[in-house]
């Protein structure tokens, strides 16, 4: 089956190691992996930051360069929560709009696209019981996408699932709040990372590029959390480390 | 932090959306009725556009009626319209009781035909027998039940001043039980002393029994503009004026850390006229609160529209330049990672990723570059 592979800008231009893992991950269950070519941003940053109309035309550029029939998978889910909620809605007007909202049958967020595909327990195969914590991006609790990361990782993934209270709760990054409150900002994060740290967790994992950055700066920043960074993953490194 | 907090159906939520959607619909006719049915049973209806019209009716009534001693109810419209500040800068004396501890009595709101609210607990009366003026905010003003009353036991105040967001008006007093489930969340937390707020100073039109003990011999009530048709005006924030005022948006935003909640913050530069007003208020955009919303107000959207338009006011040269440099490179022939825009954009992308700038070290060659070129084989 051929499958649209969007990576994103932040991926595409800091992660290519995990657009190259979310291929092996995809190909492995079959897929034909199409990148495309020139469309390489939903227009989040923009949005983020409150640049309307920039995030419209990037983001119009973006639904005209997906138009067609093929499923398109979004690794990052600020990507996803765009063209699932906000894209239609930004482009209110027109024929956009209507491609915008044909495009929202299209795309998943590469945890349910997994989920929903593949018959292979990949985790359990290789018999993996790291305990991990699963965060959970805001834009797909609280906008109605469904949540498949928990379920894949533990059912699909074969991994210990850990309950940490209150990790739900924001990671503080959405809505250029590390940069206009980053005090604020970085005291959500440093909570969710204590938490984890106190439930024995081994690795945070996310398919949320903005939340992933977010939380590994913290970890950073703050020795004292005892969090290596390169224990904040993104979903398809985990799923293929030591392929 | 994140709270328990109760859930409401989907039905439910669309119940309470669709009574607020038509009250607003409505506003104008429901506010006319208001006044004229007020107006014959004895009350003194004011329409104030602002905040310094408000202040200069409320000096004048103090004035015109000989006003020693106001007794004022905090929160709601005084907190907007900042009365203690003024109240105390014009040397009056006044003191500020929380009304949470009303007791009410009689049908109560859903009986609708008597409703009678009894002011001041124990522990109140010293202060409520010497106050002659009483200055509230109002939870809800109530349009159609013909023949109810509310009056106030509890002291004899002369005049008695209600103070109502002209939004806050709904066609009936039945209405109201829709609004109970919302204001639920135990017995000290904001959403209950909202709940005792509201409850008790409904606004349900006269005629006044004049009888009743403890009616005072005027009434006024001041409907408050102060920005609200704006928001009316404008198609995405109008949804603020279906606002309930329960708090629980408040009650899950992972950032509030005082009582200027979501909602305030929405409404801040329009209609609240506090200090904070001024700055944005800390939105993830989570999305928390509009999950809980029992109206279905989407907040972390009108969220995010207010701050395009707090960014479209602000001149931030630099910021805009570079903006529009990002814009021309993800609009450009082809990908940014395949014709060589990668500096200025990953720049870009930088001042935008959290942490110290040297944290993100771009790739050498990009995803989409790599894979182009078929030098990486997966
Ligand atoms: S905006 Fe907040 S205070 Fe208003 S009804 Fe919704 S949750 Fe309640």
């Amino acid at each position: 089956m051929e499958v649209i592979l969007f990576a994103g800008c932040v991926v595409d231009q800091f992660f290519p190691e995990t657009g190259f893992n979310a291929i092996k991950v995809m190909e492995r269950m079959g897929c034909t992996v199409r990148i495309p070519g020139a469309a390489g941003c939903c227009g989040s940053p923009a949005w983020q930051h409150a640049q309307e109309e920039i995030a419209c035309e990037v983001a119009g550029r973006c639904v005209t360069e997906l138009s067609g029939e093929v499923p398109v998978v979004a690794l990052s889910s600020d990507c996803s929560a765009m063209f699932l909620t906000h894209v239609p809605q930004l482009l209110h007007n027109g024929s956009a709009h209507h491609e915008a909202r044909a495009m929202q049958k299209r795309v998943h967020t590469f945890s349910q696209w997994v989920s929903q595909h593949s018959q292979l327990p990949m985790g359990k195969v290789r018999g993996i019981t790291t305990r991990v914590a699963c965060h959970v991006a805001c834009c797909v609790q609280h906008e109605g996408i469904a949540q498949s990361l928990p379920s894949l990782l533990s059912d699909w993934g074969g991994f210990t699932c850990v309950d940490v209270p209150q990790f739900s709760v924001c990671c503080g990054y959405g809505g250029g709040m590390h940069r206009s409150n980053p005090e604020l900002s970085e005291r959500m994060s440093a909570d969710k990372l204590r938490a984890a740290r106190a439930e024995g967790v081994e690795y945070i994992v996310t398919e949320d590029m903005g939340c992933l950055m977010q939380l590994r700066s913290v970890a950073v920043q703050q020795p004292d959390l005892s969090w290596k960074p390169e224990r904040i993953v993104h979903l398809a490194d985990l799923l293929t480390e030591g392929w | 932090m994140s709270i328990a907090i109760q859930e409401l159906s989907a039905e439910w939520v669309q119940r309470v959306r669709t009574l607020r959607v038509q009250a607003i619909d409505q506003l104008e006719a429901l506010l006319l009725r208001f006044d004229r049915n007020a107006t014959a049973a004895g009350m003194h209806v004011r329409w104030v556009l602002d905040v310094p019209e408000a202040v200069k009716e409320l000096l004048f009534l103090c004035k015109e009626h000989d006003i020693e001693h106001i007794l004022a109810a905090p929160g709601g419209a005084l907190g907007e319209l900042g009365f203690s500040e003024i109240l105390r800068t014009n040397g009056l004396d006044f003191q500020e009781l929380y009304l949470a501890d009303i007791e009410s009595a009689g049908d109560g709101v859903n009986g609708g035909q008597n409703a009678v609210v009894s002011l001041g607990g124990a522990g109140h009366s010293a202060w409520m027998g010497s106050a002659d003026l009483l200055v509230a905010g109002t939870g809800t003003v109530v349009v159609r039940e013909p023949i109810s009353c509310l009056y106030h036991r509890g002291g004899p105040h002369r005049v008695r001043i209600f103070w109502a967001g002209l939004e806050q008006i709904t066609q009936s007093i039945a209405d109201l039980s829709y609004w109970w489930p919302a204001w639920e969340g135990g017995e000290n937390s904001p959403a209950a002393v909202a709940r005792a707020g509201g409850s008790g100073l409904t606004l349900v039109q006269g005629p006044m029994q004049r009888t009743n003990d403890g009616q005072p011999e005027h009434t006024y009530v001041f409907i408050i503009d102060n920005g609200r048709t704006a928001l009316l005006e404008d198609l995405r924030m109008r949804e603020m004026l279906y606002c309930i005022s329960c708090g629980r948006c408040g009650e899950v935003c992972p950032t509030r850390q005082s009582d200027f909640g979501p909602r305030e913050g929405i409404r801040a530069g329009v209609v609240v006229g506090t200090p904070e007003a001024a700055s944005d208020y800390p939105c993830t955009r989570c999305g928390a609160c509009s999950v809980v919303c029992p109206v279905g107000i989407p907040i972390h959207r009108l969220m995010a529209w207010k701050q395009v338009q707090n960014a479209a006011r602000c001149d931030q040269e630099t910021e805009l330049k570079a903006w529009q440099s990002w814009r021309k490179a993800m609009l450009g022939e082809g990908w940014l990672g395949m014709f060589g825009f990668d500096q200025k954009v990953q720049s870009m992308l930088r001042c935008q990723m959290p942490g110290p700038s040297d944290l993100w070290k771009p790739a050498e060659k990009s995803f989409s570059r790599r894979r182009a070129m078929g030098k990486k084989n997966t």
